[in-house]
């Protein structure tokens, strides 16, 4: 009886590790719905770009100083239309500042993974270089697309790097939120940037949400130890994973950093 | 089944239109109740008394949005006496909220000249 129980609980163990591994994208990469009608007020600032055969969606739009050589990169959260930051990005005193969303997100073509975000991000740098040339790129990451900004710090020259709400990787949130009950080996999309942390060369701003629910502030915290170039921590006291960037303080703070 | 363009309904509450677009109303039906008729329930904050699910394609826009397939939960009492094969025009605020349901007599309407609400 003992034995029947145990291999039936084996048995379903088995079967969600199967259904978690084969779903793994589509819980990771929940997607953002095209805003076809916040597109049209966009229009003007859209900069499409190609990457390795997939249309991405993307914007280009003018910051509030225009005589300044800093350009900005911002990747967005696993469940970011990136659009909706152009707003936030305008306020930075900079020249100006570039977003596209991630393959599937919005209008961008393909599916997305890990590897290909990451060969996404290499060519939107080519594309910023080409664009502005001649001007310092602030890399700008939240949530998961701190990993996709670490990554792009890792592999080439940025002025600086600034990472808000940054997770210390994928496997380590599954670890919180499963209990120890997922074998890291079975994730297929790691994001570890506690380990391109210690790559990183750039001048770097970490940014944590004080009641932050989806990344655990200890996970910013590893990555921020494990950053190797000079580096700073601000805490924003009452903001949560999703409205960081909607307070005035933490705008303040990476425009302060930004020419410091 | 989704849509393209998937908007929420709100009534006004003071607020200012800021994108209006022209649709032709392919169907009209009831909302699903849920089982136990559980989305009925007035205790939720999206209940809509009466909803309807109206279902559109955009029309005569000038935009990348001619064409795109539209739907809408809205309460019976701002349909009126629309029904499939006719044209309103939507007010929306904040890209994905409709506060205004406009009938109009054709798709060459101007619909700067509609005040809705």
């Amino acid at each position: 009886m003992l034995i029947s129980l145990l291999i039936f609980i084996a048995l379903i163990y088995i079967v969600v590790l199967v259904t978690l591994y084969l779903y793994q994208d589509r819980l990771l990469f929940i997607g953002a719905k095209p805003g076809y009608l916040a597109y049209i007020k966009l229009e003007n600032d859209t900069q499409p770009l190609i990457s390795n055969n997939h249309l991405l969606q993307g914007w280009k739009v003018e910051c509030k100083s225009s005589n300044t050589d800093i350009v900005a990169i911002y990747f967005g959260g696993n469940a970011e239309d990136t659009s909706n930051m152009l707003s936030v990005l305008k306020k930075l005193t900079i020249n100006s500042a570039y977003t596209f969303n991630y393959r599937g997100y919005g209008l961008s073509e393909g599916y997305p993974s890990e590897q290909s975000i990451y060969q996404d991000a290499l060519t939107i740098y080519q594309h910023v270089i080409n664009n502005s040339p001649g001007h310092r790129i602030v890399v700008i990451g939240h949530s998961l697309g701190s990993a996709v900004a670490g990554y792009l710090a890792s592999k080439r020259n940025i002025h600086k790097l600034i990472l808000l709400s940054p997770l210390s990787s994928v496997p380590d949130i599954i670890k919180i939120r499963f209990k120890n009950l997922i074998p890291k080996a079975l994730v297929k999309n790691k994001f570890e940037l506690n380990k391109l942390s210690t790559q990183i060369t750039a001048e770097t701003l970490v940014i944590i949400a004080l009641s932050d629910s989806i990344i655990p502030n200890h996970h910013s915290l590893n990555t921020y130890e494990k950053i190797s170039s000079n580096k700073k921590l601000i805490e924003i006291s009452n903001a949560n994973h999703n409205n960081l960037l909607s307070f005035d303080c933490t705008i303040g703070d990476i425009n302060l950093f930004i020419h410091s | 089944m989704s849509a393209d363009i998937e908007l929420n309904w709100e009534w006004p509450a003071d607020r200012v239109i800021e994108d209006r677009i022209l649709i032709k109303i392919t169907d009209i039906r009831k909302a699903s109740s849920g089982l136990f008729g559980i989305k009925k329930s007035p205790s939720l904050a999206n209940s809509l008394p009466d909803p309807q699910v109206i279902s559109g394609v955009v029309v005569n826009s000038g935009s990348s949005i001619d064409t795109k397939s539209v739907k809408l939960v809205a309460p019976q009492l701002e349909i009126q006496e629309v029904k499939a094969g006719s044209y309103v025009m939507l007010g929306i605020v904040s890209s994905t909220i409709c506060i205004c349901i406009a009938p109009v007599d054709n798709k060459e309407t101007d619909l700067s000249s509609i005040s809705c609400p």
